[in-house]
């Protein structure tokens, strides 16, 4: 969606229920789906995702809501929303399901490293440091682009792309280290 | 910048472009998985504004929703209760999570299927339906009415929101282990042995519907009201002009004016039902073990499928006869020389003498459209498809029918209807019920799709010349459904009352496909839609192509500042000889090595005879620009020629 007619159905949504349609139209089946490549479940998906556009709806309508970019601001709290989920479920729980200090992003980053094709681009992701990793997989996996993602992350675009930069740079420190532990 | 720079640069994109390609395959292959389930889709955008649906027309006087529909698709009907001071969709208050906030989404949609906690009140806009009276008085009145809202409250409409409260376990003292241990030991003794201390009432039963109705228990016969439970042994009569609807667990039971029903057993699983007289549409749902028997005298009809209708009606001179109409999945029945097995689509009719026993084998043949057309079965086909359930056979009974906009109803008749299965009898013949003239939004036109054969298809509709557009909707559902927007997703969206065609890559599938002139201005009402068409795609037969060529440098891309921001790109022609696609200028932050086929921040397309974007404008940033020739040799992108990056820099 352009970025003005986003921020202009943002404005509307405050009083026109027709505004905010859309922008849900638009961007439920990519929250939907983002959220359930990472909880595997189709009704804790649908919890969390509307919980998500609830939350969306309250803040679209207060006025100091930064209208900068939605997209950007639903996958952020879609993904606070499932790692806060994970969190609960580990805790009260599925006790043992998930390994201590594996975030729930981790379902997702599975799957892109499946993907692969290169065993050794595999390992390498899968050994990059977690932010590094969430970075990767929310580019490459999820496709946000550089403005949702630096809005989801809470950065600037340029900070974004330096990051995404030390990321990908990680990533061949790791891919030339797997080659030198097989050496 | 350095050589080393450059080689590191290139490895990095390299790199990027393999974890793209990684992330677009992940995609593809869950895309079908991770699609939100309509129902869904629409239950919670119902929610989320505030106001849903205008109430759905059906042919014929609509009853009341039963729980089941009430909970998939009319959820406008539905009153929240809620105290003052919690305006829906507020944050939780006092330090609820959004765990459970998002839990209580779920713990709504299992509480609107239990009907005595039921609020239903006529949908606003039903109340105030033009000239819905041609419609019986009874079709706006409350069917269930459990909690009187105050006035404050009632302007909320919205989902069942009942408050759900969970929290961490915590330690219970020693004396509440005993006393649980005692109440646990007292129920399981009792189930052992069988007692009905405890539990004195059998499983039940309720009537979500009931218009015109008696219910006789324990040889008393009384006024049987929505909301009503029923028991094992009550015998439900449903009066001429009356109507009823009676939920057992999953399953419901839609009873036609005349019918007699006597609930044999209630249980969920395996629930038996003695159709006595009349006719009577079922919905299974007993899960996996289950299974749902309809006893007709001697002849007994055990679904093997989720729906079906019996109509067993007097033929003759003291004798009778059932009318079995598989509608979606199997139907069995067996009986006294009697054993037959129904597959979707199939009818039987069986004869019964007066004494109860089988005259004849059952005549089995196809359900025509004719019995199709009957006003019992699309009645049924409407309301089932409001509740986004699978048609079966009943999906020729509603095409465009569909809307959500309010328009008159058509009575509904008592009459009798011909039915082709009946053996010619002595008897009156039946006259057939003219079929009800559907209502819903005006006819399109025909929607055409034309297979372009590289896995996209080309949609052509007739453009809307009315009052009211906002966009047109390609909306669709799997086979056998009917796409309606909000519920179904779609395709397209085209905002231009000229944009009347569409063309794009389809997934594989059976799909039932429409364009819908969607009025947002009013609240998603339909100003026009075309006929439903069945779209299906099958996978592309695999076929070795020529290798494409090495990708072809274009040179530098040549830019031109033309001022507030505008610029102007200009580039060599492809003449490498490939059929390609279009020439994509895509960019994205510098520093970046942009490609349409794995990773940019966006991009414009040009014909395949272009070397210039003329003026456009570039967003605000730092940029990396550069035109790539693609196209798809072999059902695959790829991109023939490409220029070099270009650094554009706007303040």
């Amino acid at each position: 969606m352009a970025t003005d007619r986003e921020r202009q159905l943002v404005e509307r949504s405050r009083d026109d229920a027709a505004a905010f349609g859309e922008l849900y139209d638009f961007y439920l089946p990519r929250i939907y789906g983002f959220i359930l490549r990472r909880v595997q479940d189709r009704c804790v998906a649908e919890d969390l995702t509307s919980m998500t556009f609830q939350r969306a709806l309250e803040n679209v309508r207060r006025a100091d809501f930064r209208n900068e970019c939605l997209g950007g601001w639903l996958f952020r709290v879609a993904s606070n929303a499932v790692v806060d989920h994970a969190r609960h479920a580990r805790r009260l729980i599925s006790l043992g399901d998930l390994p201590e200090g594996e975030e729930p992003g981790d379902l997702a980053l599975d799957a892109l490293a499946a993907a692969l094709d290169r065993d050794q681009l595999r390992r390498a992701l899968l050994s990059l440091p977690a932010g590094h990793r969430e970075l990767l997989v929310m580019r490459y996996y999820d496709d946000l682009d550089t403005t949702e993602l630096a809005t989801a992350f809470g950065c600037s675009r340029e900070t974004l792309a330096v990051r995404l930069h030390r990321a990908l740079r990680a990533l061949r420190a790791a891919i030339v280290k797997e080659a030198a532990d097989v050496a | 910048m350095s050589l080393d720079d450059r080689h590191e640069m290139a490895q990095l994109e390299g790199l990027g472009a393999e974890l793209a390609e990684a992330g677009h395959l992940a995609r593809t292959a869950s895309a079908r998985r991770t699609t939100p389930d309509p129902e869904f889709a629409g239950r919670l955008r119902a929610e989320l504004l505030g106001s849903l649906p205008q109430p759905l027309p059906v042919p014929m006087a609509v009853a009341p929703v039963t729980p089941v529909e009430a909970a998939q698709c009319a959820p406008e009907t539905l009153v929240e209760r809620r105290g003052p001071g919690r305006a829906f969709g507020n944050a939780p208050a006092n330090g609820e999570s959004r765990l459970e906030e998002g839990k209580r989404w779920r713990a709504r949609q299992v509480q609107t299927i239990s009907a005595p906690r039921l609020g239903v009140v006529p949908a606003p806009k039903a109340a105030t339906a033009p000239k819905a009276a041609t419609a019986p008085k009874a079709e706006v009145k409350p069917a269930i009415v459990r909690h009187a809202e105050p006035a404050s409250l009632s302007g909320h409409v919205a989902a069942l929101r009942p408050s759900v409260h969970w929290r961490i376990p915590t330690r219970i003292p020693p004396s509440r282990w005993v006393a649980l241990g005692l109440a646990a030991s007292i129920v399981i003794v009792s189930l052992m042995i069988g007692t009905t201390f405890l539990f004195p009432v059998g499983p039940t039963a309720s009537a979500e519907v009931a218009v015109a109705t008696t219910v006789v228990r324990g040889g008393t016969s009384s006024p049987l009201v929505a909301g009503a439970e029923l028991h094992e042994g009550d015998v439900v009569d449903v009066g001429a002009g009356g109507r009823a609807t009676l939920v057992m667990g999953g399953s419901f039971v839609r009873m036609a004016p005349g019918s007699e029903l006597r609930l044999d057993r209630l249980d969920p699983s395996h629930p038996v039902v003695n159709q006595l007289s009349g006719r009577a549409y079922h919905r299974v749902s007993v899960g996996p073990n289950g299974n749902y028997t309809v006893i007709t005298d001697t002849v007994t009809w055990v679904a093997t499928g989720t729906a079906f209708d019996l109509d067993r009606h007097p033929v003759g001179a003291g004798g009778e006869e059932v009318t079995g109409l598989a509608l979606l999945d199997g139907l069995n029945l067996q009986g006294p020389q009697v054993k037959a097995a129904l597959n979707q689509g199939q009818g039987a009719v069986v004869q019964l003498a007066s004494a109860g026993s089988s005259a004849r084998a059952p005549a089995i043949d196809q359900i025509s459209a004719k019995i199709l057309a009957d006003p019992w079965l699309v009645q049924n086909a409407h309301l089932d498809a409001l509740a986004g359930l699978d048609l079966g056979e009943l999906a020729v009974d509603v095409g465009p029918v569909a809307s959500l906009v309010p328009s008159p109803t058509v009575a509904p008749t008592a009459a009798p209807t011909a039915d082709p299965f009946r053996q010619p009898t002595l008897g009156p013949t039946r006259r057939p019920t003219p079929r009800p003239t559907p209502a819903g939004p005006p006819n399109l036109g025909n929607l055409t799709i034309s297979d372009n054969g590289d896995g996209t298809f080309t949609f052509n509709w007739p453009k809307y010349t009315g009052d009211g557009f906002t966009f047109y909707k390609l909306v669709y559902a799997d086979w056998g459904r009917t796409p309606s927007y909000p519920a179904s997703p779609y395709w397209a969206c085209n905002s231009g009352v000229d944009q009347n065609s569409w063309t794009g890559s389809i997934d594989i599938g059976d799909y039932a496909v429409r364009v819908q002139v969607v009025d947002e201005s009013k609240g998603s009402v339909i100003r026009a839609q075309t006929k439903v068409v069945r779209l299906k795609v099958t996978g592309p037969t695999p076929t070795p192509g020529p290798t494409p060529p090495p990708t072809q440098s274009l040179g530098s891309l040549s830019v031109q500042d033309d001022g507030g921001g505008y610029f102007t790109f200009s580039w060599a022609p492809y003449t490498g000889g490939w059929p390609f696609d279009a020439y994509k200028l895509v960019y994205m932050t510098w520093p970046g090595s942009p490609s349409y086929l794995s990773h940019y921040d966006g991009f414009w397309a040009f014909g395949t005879g272009q070397t210039s974007s003329g003026s456009i404008l570039v967003p605000s940033g730092h940029w990396a620009f550069r035109v790539q020739a693609i196209g798809t040799p072999g059902g695959k992108g790829y991109d023939f020629a490409r220029t070099g990056v270009f650094e554009v820099t706007v303040p």
